[in-house]
Formats: C-alpha cells, structure tokens, sequence
C-alpha cells in the first residue's frame, strides 16, 4: 500500500509538471515535483525503493516529456541510490539536512541529464542558459522539499491507517 | 334671504362690496385647502410615478444587460474575425495544405528539452515532421505521434534548426536557425557578404523539405559579424511567444502540393 500510494503521488506529480509546472517560474527557475518525490520516497524508505521509486517515477516523465526515452528513468534510479544511501532516521530531525539535500540533488540531477544528453549525442544549451534557469530551481526544490516530504509522510500515515481499519 | 339676495341682484354696489368681502374671507381658504389638495395629489403622482420608474428601471437594466452581452458577443466575433484573416493569410503564406486545429495538454520547458504534447495524433492525420505554426508565425515540428496525441519539438529548443532567409528583397540572406535552449533563436551560417539588418523578418526558406517555405520564425535584434569569421549570425527574437500560445495548428500538405 504505501508503495501504490507513493507511484500514484509520482504519476498525479508528474501530470502536474507536464501541464501547470511548466508554466510556474520564479526568476526562470521551475520546480521539479518528481524529483522531490523521488528523494522523499529515498529519504523515507532507503536505498532499494528509492531507486524503484526513482525508476517509476522517471518512466512517467519520460512518457510525458520529449527528452529521451529511458534518460528520466536512469537518471532518477541514481538520485533514489544516492540519497538513499543514508539511513532515513538522519533526515527526519533536520529541515535543514531536507532542503540542502534536495539543493544538491538538483544540481546533480541537472549535471547528469547533461551528461546523458551528450552521450546521446544531443546538442546542449549554454552554460549561461543553464544556469539561468539551475540556481532558480535549486533554491525551489530546497524550499518545497520539507513540504513535499511532510505531505509524502502525511499521505502515507494516511493509508496506513486506511489499511489497519 | 330671497329678499335680500334680489335686493343684492339689483344693487350694483352694495353687491360688488358683498363679493369683495366674501373673496376676502374665502380667499385663504381657497389657498390652503388648494394647496392642500395640490400635496395630495402630488404625493399621489408621485406614489404612483415610483411604481412606473421601478418598472422602468427593470426594463433599462435588461436592455442595459442584453447590450452588454451583445458587446460581448461582438468584441468575440470581431477577435473571430481578426483570427480568421491572420489565418487566411498563414493558409496564403505557408501554401496548399490543411490546417489541423490543435490544443495544447502538455509541455516541458527547460535548457535541455523544449516541447509539447498536442491532442491531436495519428488518427487525425498528425504526422511526425508536420509543422506546427500559429497566425504568427512557426511553433515548431512534430517529433512523435501516437494514436491521439503528438509531441511537438519548438524551435527555440537546441536541436532544432530551420533553414531560413530574410524576407527583405533586398537581402535574401540565408542561414540556418537554431533554438538557445530559452526564448531565444539564432541564425547562423549567413554568408558575410550578404546585407542584414536589425529589424528583418526571418522565414522559412523551404530548403531540405523539413517545413514549407514563407513561415515566418522571428525578427533580427542583433548581429554578430567578425570581419575574420566566414560566417556572420544573428539573434533573433521568435514571432511567436512559446508562454502564450493560442490558436494553433498543423500543418499538412495535400498529396498535391507533396508532389510539386
């Protein structure tokens, strides 16, 4: 059950981004609702589900996206391995461990889209446009991640409880 | 009292003095229950008036409300109007071809990736390399087309290239443009010699068959020109605005105009 939960709080995330996330912008930065799952679901659950979770919730964007197929997919299997790799309990007593995780999350999700795109042969932006629109939406996601992961917390208590009764 | 009224009769002037006074006596009567009456009756027209002003009133406000919403109506069949003519002259522009209308349900706008889904897919005759074009000019190009859907790669994205012309007669230059990854678009490949300027419209020049000749793709806004470099370029600014994008289609070839 929570397992269904967090794949169907990955797939309204991610019709989310594809359909009003990408007309919200502050200073041309936008946040990425699936990558915050992502790491919440790693945060809460560790290293194994984290990079299923990252692997589900990848697909469901490369589908709706127009990156290359599969690109989400990986890429978010090694966010979910690497913020899993730490025990869970560490998170759960800081905001501030939260949010600078998902700061520095961002900023590798980013590189290691650069790094697939290129090895797909793709043509790349600038590094001025990238940073543009990087330092925008790493200030984001750290701002939305306790909430983000407050709220993954409460729906998963929530089914729990769903379950027990 | 017969008498005396026969005698008043035939009297003259004891008579008129008799109507004097009785004038005097009666006259400030006469004023207030006159005056008196006047209220009445005033009070009564306008008792009566508010009763025909509120009805009144109700049937300004409808008339007001219908007006209104006629208004309405035709500032709509006028916007109508100004899009049907835009479209005539992008039907006119862009040449023989269908213009599927189309929606937009989705769309991811970052450095790396610029795109949208559109509603519209194979079942719809929406085929990967049709063109995707406003009244304003180029949107972009479909990429992927399912049954009911389609993705569409915008030309401000980095790997999409357009081959292109000044529409000024008296330039011709041609490039190629390519998306920044942003709002931006960029030309290049122009020859040195030839003569741009700040302010030319950029289109569609038709070479490689990738999307008809005449669409146009952006304004020039700045040049950068090396006497050393073979090539010059410019920034262009997009035509159409890829935040706020209405009235779209896709454009598709007749059979007709495939084969010439």
């Amino acid at each position: 059950m929570p397992r269904l939960t967090t794949y169907t709080l990955l797939a309204a995330a991610a019709l989310l981004q594809s359909t009003v996330g990408a007309r919200i912008a502050v200073a041309e930065g936008r946040p990425n609702l699936v990558l915050l799952l992502v790491i919440a679901w790693a945060v809460h659950r560790g290293i194994e589900e984290g990079v299923v979770g990252g692997v589900v919730g990848g697909l469901l964007l490369d589908v709706l996206s127009g990156a290359p197929f599969g690109l989400n997919a990986i890429v978010m299997a090694l966010v979910g391995l690497a913020v899993g790799v730490r025990e869970p309990g560490i998170y759960r007593s800081s905001v501030l461990l939260l949010s600078t995780t998902a700061f520095l999350t961002t900023l590798g999700y980013h590189v290691l889209v650069y790094l697939g795109l290129q090895l797909m042969g793709r043509q790349l932006p600038s590094a001025a446009v990238v940073s543009e629109t990087l330092i925008p939406a790493m200030l984001l996601n750290a701002l939305l991640m306790p909430l983000v992961h407050w709220l993954l917390r409460r729906a998963l208590r929530a089914t729990s409880a769903l379950d027990l009764g | 009292m017969v008498a005396a009224a026969v005698a008043l009769a035939l009297a003259p002037g004891p008579a008129r003095q008799f109507e004097s006074l009785g004038s005097r006596v009666f006259e400030p009567i006469q004023l207030g229950v006159s005056g008196l009456v006047d209220a009445v009756d005033q009070f009564w027209s306008t008792f009566r008036r508010v009763g025909e002003l509120a009805g009144e009133n109700a049937a300004y406000r409808e008339q007001v409300d219908r007006l209104q919403a006629e208004l309405v109506r035709m500032r709509e069949l006028e916007q109508e109007n100004h899009d049907l003519r835009n479209l005539l002259g992008l039907k006119q522009r862009a040449g023989p071809g269908e213009l599927i209308p189309v929606r937009v349900v989705g769309s991811e706008v970052t450095p790396f990736v610029q795109t949208l889904t559109i509603d519209r897919g194979t079942d719809d005759g929406v085929q990967e390399g049709l063109a995707l074009v406003t009244w304003r000019g180029l949107v972009g190009r479909v990429i992927k087309a399912s049954a009911t859907t389609a993705k569409v790669l915008l030309i401000t994205d980095v790997n999409s290239s357009v081959a292109a012309r000044v529409q000024d007669p008296s330039s011709r230059a041609t490039g190629l443009v390519r998306g920044l990854g942003q709002d931006g678009l960029i030309m290049e490949q122009i020859p040195q010699q030839d003569r741009i300027e700040t302010g030319q419209t950029v289109i569609s020049s038709g070479l490689g068959g990738v999307y008809p000749e005449g669409l146009v793709i952006g304004t020039i806004v700045r040049i950068q020109h090396k006497d050393v470099d073979v090539f010059q370029s410019a920034l262009l600014q997009p035509a159409v605005d890829v935040n706020k994008l209405e009235r779209l289609y896709v454009l598709r070839p007749t059979a007709q105009s495939r084969d010439e």
